[in-house]
C-alpha cells in the first residue's frame, strides 16, 4: 500500500467529513435525517459501483440487482425471525455469492455486451421476485418486522447505520485506490491484454471487484429494507436507479476516491432543483442536463482544474474535451 | 428588471392568497401525491378527489370542531411515484409541516411503506387506493382504508353468477402480473373454487403484452363458461378485440376494471356489449350523504362541473378518505390524534361513497361490491339487489 501526504490528507478529510455527518445526527430533525439517510445510501451505492465502473472501467448496470438481492435477502431473513444486524450480514453474504455467480459468466463479456447483460439481470430478478411468491411474497409484497423505538431513535439509528456503511465503502475505495488490487484494476481498464501480459490474473481481479461491489450493494439494500419495513419488486429493482448511480459517479469523477460523494450530492441537488422548477418536464430537462454535463465534463467534476475552467471560458470552441480525456474516462 | 417585477408580483399574489388562510386556524391534511412518474395518471385523479372534498368542506364553512369552524388545508408534495421519496415526504409532512392527519400515497405498496412511518408517530392516515388485505394485516392502529378487501368483490361476483347463470361451471382466469390484478385474480380463484366452480385456466401475463392470441387459443380449447380477465384498460381492450378475432364465445365475460372507464367502450365499440365488470363504487349506486354532497349522483355532478368528466371509484375513494376524516374530527370535537383515531375505528360513516366502517383492523368492512354490465352502451348495476338497474344478459357478441 502506497501512502503519501496527499493521500493521507484525503483520508483525514474524509474521516472528518463522516465525523461531522455523524455529529449532525444529534441536532438534525427527523426529516433532515431521512434526507441524510437517502444521501448516504446513494453515496454508498456510488462508491460500490465506482470499484467496477470507475477503477475497472466496466459499464456495469446491475447496481440495483445487488441492492435488490440484498433487500430481499435481508427482508426474508428478518421476516423469518433473524435479528436485524445478522440479517444485514446474511444479505452481504448473499450479495457476494450472487455477484460471484453473475460475475463468472458476465465478466467474460466486454463493452456493450457486458452493459446489456448486466441491465438484463435487473429485469430478470424483478420477474423472479414477482413470481416466486412463497419466498418473496410476489407482487403483493413482503412485510418486515418494524424497528421498535420512538421516531427520533429510529430516524437516528438508520441514519447512522447508512452513514456507517457509506464510511465503510469510502474506506474500501481508499484501500482499492492504493493497493496492488486497485493498480491491477486500473491496468485492466487501460488494456486488458497488456494487464494479463504483465502477470495480472485478469479474470480473478475482475470477479474480485464485482464481488466487492456486490457485497456493498447488498448491504445497502438490506438496511434500506429494514428502514422501509415493506418490500415489493418494483421498489427493490428500480430500473431508473440502476442508471442513475453510474451517472452520479460520472458526474463526480470515475475511479477517484471523492468522485462518488461529489457526484451523488450534486446529482441529488440538481435533481431537486430541476424537479422544483420544472414539475412537468423534470425528467426530460434532467436528462438534458446530465447529457450536457457528461459531454462537457467527461472526467467529472474532480477532473476539472482551474486552468481548464479559464481555458473553456476563454475559448468556447475548445469546449470539446481532448480525446485523451475521453479515453481515460470511458476505456 | 422583469424578473424583479415578476418576483414581486408572485410574492404579493402569494401574500394575498395566503391571507384568508392565515386569518383562521386550519386543519392540515398531509398528502403525498404521485404527480409525476409512472403513477402520474392515478396520482392526478387522487388529487382531484382530495381537492373536491377540501373545497366542498370549506364552502360550507369548514369542519365544526366543538363549535369552532375550522377550514381544511391540503399540504401536498409530489413523490414522483418512488417509494423511498414517499417515505421521505411523509417524514417532512409530520416533522416540518406538522400535519395532524395524513392521506396515503397511491397503491398498496407505497401505502404500506408510508404507513410504517405514520404508525411510528401515531398520526392517523387514511388510504384511498389500497385494497390488498396484506397492507392491513399488521394491526397498525393508525392506518385506515376506504376500499373494502378484494375478496369481497370476487365473492359477490361468484355468488351472483352462480345464482343467475347456474350453467356456469368452468372458469378461466387471466391476470396481469402486477400487485392488484394478481391479488384480485388470486381471490377470484379462491372464491370460485370455494363455490364449487371448476377453474380450468389460471395464468398471468407480463406487462406490455400486445399479443394475446396464444393464450386466448388455449382458453378457447378449454371451453370455459366464464372468462375473468384483469389488467390495465389497454390490455383488456386488446383481449376483447382478439377474442372476437378468434371467435371465442363465452356465457359471461368479466373484465376488471376497464369497462368502468369510458375509454373501454370508445375503443371496442359494439364488442363492449354485455361485458360485465365490478367496482368499489359507481355513481349509479346512489347512496345518500347527509354530511357533504347529498348523494352519489350529486357528488358526480359536482365532480363533473369541476373537472368536466365523471368520477371513477378512484376519485370517489379519495374524496371519501378526506370526508371521513372531516366527519371523525367533528364527531370527536377535537383535532387530537387519539380522539379522532378512536372515532375512525368505531363509527360507521354514511357517505356518498356508501357506508364506511373501518373497524379494528382499519380496512373498510362494509361490503358494497357492485356487479355491473354494459347494456345498450350504458353501464348498469346488476347487484346488490337494492341498487339494481337491470337484469343480466348472457353471452357476448361475436363481432
Amino acid at each position: 500500500m502506497i501512502i503519501d501526504r496527499a493521500f493521507a490528507l484525503k483520508i483525514a478529510f474524509g474521516v472528518l467529513l463522516f465525523a461531522c455527518g455523524a455529529g449532525l445526527s444529534a441536532v438534525l430533525d427527523n426529516y433532515y435525517l431521512q434526507v441524510g439517510t437517502t444521501l448516504a445510501m446513494l453515496c454508498a451505492l456510488c462508491w460500490a459501483w465506482n470499484i467496477v465502473g470507475g477503477y475497472m472501467g466496466y459499464p456495469a448496470l446491475c447496481m440495483i440487482s445487488f441492492f435488490g438481492i440484498g433487500a430481499y435477502a435481508g427482508g426474508i431473513a428478518q421476516a423469518a425471525g433473524v435479528s436485524e444486524s445478522l440479517a444485514w450480514l446474511i444479505a452481504a453474504g448473499v450479495g457476494a455469492l450472487f455477484a460471484l455467480l453473475l460475475g463468472v459468466p458476465l465478466l467474460r463479456l466486454k463493452g456493450h455486451y457486458f452493459a446489456v447483460g448486466t441491465i438484463a439481470s435487473v429485469e430478470v430478478l424483478r420477474e423472479v421476485a414477482n413470481n416466486w411468491e412463497q419466498l418473496t411474497g410476489g407482487a403483493v409484497g413482503l412485510n418486515l418486522p418494524i424497528h421498535a423505538g420512538s421516531p427520533d431513535e429510529v430516524g437516528r439509528f438508520f441514519y447512522l447505520a447508512m452513514l456507517g456503511l457509506a464510511f465503510l465503502a469510502f474506506l474500501i475505495t481508499a484501500l482499492v485506490d492504493r493497493t496492488k488490487f486497485g493498480f491491477g484494476l486500473r491496468c485492466i481498464r487501460q488494456n486488458e491484454q497488456a494487464a494479463s501480459m504483465v502477470g495480472i490474473d485478469v479474470f480473478k481481479y475482475k470477479v474480485g471487484a464485482f464481488v466487492l461491489t456486490g457485497v456493498l450493494g447488498a448491504a445497502t439494500g438490506a438496511i434500506y429494507a429494514s428502514m422501509v419495513a415493506f418490500l415489493e419488486p418494483k421498489d427493490a429493482f428500480n430500473l431508473i436507479m440502476t442508471i442513475e448511480i453510474p451517472v452520479m459517479v460520472m458526474l463526480g469523477g470515475m475511479g477517484t476516491i471523492f468522485g462518488p460523494l461529489i457526484g451523488g450530492v450534486s446529482y441529488v441537488i440538481l435533481k431537486e432543483f430541476v424537479w422544483a422548477y420544472f414539475i412537468n418536464w423534470h425528467s426530460g430537462i434532467l436528462g438534458l442536463i446530465v447529457v450536457t454535463v457528461i459531454y462537457f465534463l467527461p472526467v467529472g467534476v474532480l477532473g476539472l482544474t482551474w486552468r481548464d475552467i479559464f481555458k473553456k471560458l476563454g475559448a468556447s470552441k475548445s469546449t470539446r474535451p481532448a480525446t485523451s480525456d475521453i479515453a481515460r474516462s470511458t476505456s | 428588471m422583469k424578473t424583479t417585477t415578476s418576483i414581486i408580483a408572485a410574492l404579493s399574489f402569494a401574500a394575498l392568497s395566503a391571507a384568508p388562510v392565515l386569518a383562521q386556524e386550519t386543519i392540515k391534511l398531509g398528502a403525498p401525491l404521485a404527480l409525476t412518474g409512472p403513477l402520474a395518471d392515478a396520482g392526478a385523479k387522487s388529487k382531484q378527489g382530495y381537492d373536491i372534498c377540501v373545497s366542498a368542506v370549506n364552502d360550507k364553512g369548514g369542519v365544526d370542531v366543538g363549535g369552532k369552524k375550522m377550514k381544511l388545508e391540503l399540504v401536498e408534495y409530489d413523490y414522483q411515484s418512488e417509494t423511498n421519496r414517499a417515505v421521505q415526504i411523509v417524514q417532512r409532512l409530520i416533522n416540518v409541516d406538522k400535519v395532524p392527519f395524513l392521506l396515503s400515497p397511491y397503491g398498496s405498496g407505497d401505502t404500506k411503506a408510508t404507513a410504517v412511518v405514520a404508525e411510528r408517530y401515531g398520526v392517523p392516515m387514511v388510504a384511498a387506493a389500497a385494497a390488498t388485505k396484506s397492507v392491513f394485516d399488521q394491526k397498525f392502529q393508525n392506518l385506515f382504508g376506504v376500499l373494502f378487501p378484494n375478496d369481497m368483490i370476487t365473492e359477490a361476483e361468484v355468488a351472483y353468477y352462480k345464482k343467475h347463470v347456474p350453467s356456469v361451471k368452468r372458469v378461466a382466469v387471466l391476470a396481469l402480473n402486477s400487485l392488484f390484478p394478481k391479488a384480485i385474480a388470486g381471490e377470484m380463484v379462491k372464491s370460485a373454487t370455494g363455490a364449487g366452480l371448476d377453474v380450468v385456466f389460471n395464468t398471468t401475463y407480463s406487462p406490455d403484452t400486445s399479443d394475446f392470441s396464444n393464450v386466448l387459443t388455449q382458453i378457447k380449447g378449454l371451453n370455459p363458461d366464464w372468462i375473468y380477465a384483469t389488467g390495465y384498460t389497454q390490455d383488456l381492450i386488446l383481449i376483447r378485440r382478439q377474442m372476437a378475432d378468434l371467435g371465442l364465445e363465452v356465457k359471461v365475460l368479466t373484465m376488471t376494471a376497464g369497462p368502468s372507464y369510458p375509454e373501454f367502450k370508445e375503443n371496442v365499440k359494439s364488442l363492449a356489449e354485455n361485458v360485465t365488470t365490478n367496482s368499489w363504487w359507481h355513481q349509479n349506486a346512489n347512496y345518500s350523504d347527509n354530511y357533504l354532497f347529498g348523494s352519489s349522483l350529486k357528488y358526480n355532478e359536482a365532480f363533473n362541473a369541476k373537472f368536466k368528466r365523471d368520477a371513477t371509484y378512484l376519485e370517489a375513494a379519495a374524496t371519501a378518505a378526506c370526508q371521513t376524516l372531516a366527519m371523525a374530527i367533528e364527531e370527536a370535537k377535537s383535532t387530537s390524534a387519539d380522539a379522532v383515531r378512536k372515532v375512525l375505528h368505531e363509527k360507521t360513516f354514511n357517505t356518498f361513497y356508501g357506508p364506511i366502517h373501518y373497524g379494528q383492523l382499519g380496512q373498510n368492512e362494509v361490503n358494497a361490491a357492485l356487479v355491473m354490465q354494459i347494456q345498450n352502451d350504458k353501464l348498469l348495476v346488476l347487484a346488490p339487489e337494492n341498487l339494481k338497474q337491470g337484469e343480466l344478459q348472457i353471452g357476448v357478441p361475436k363481432k
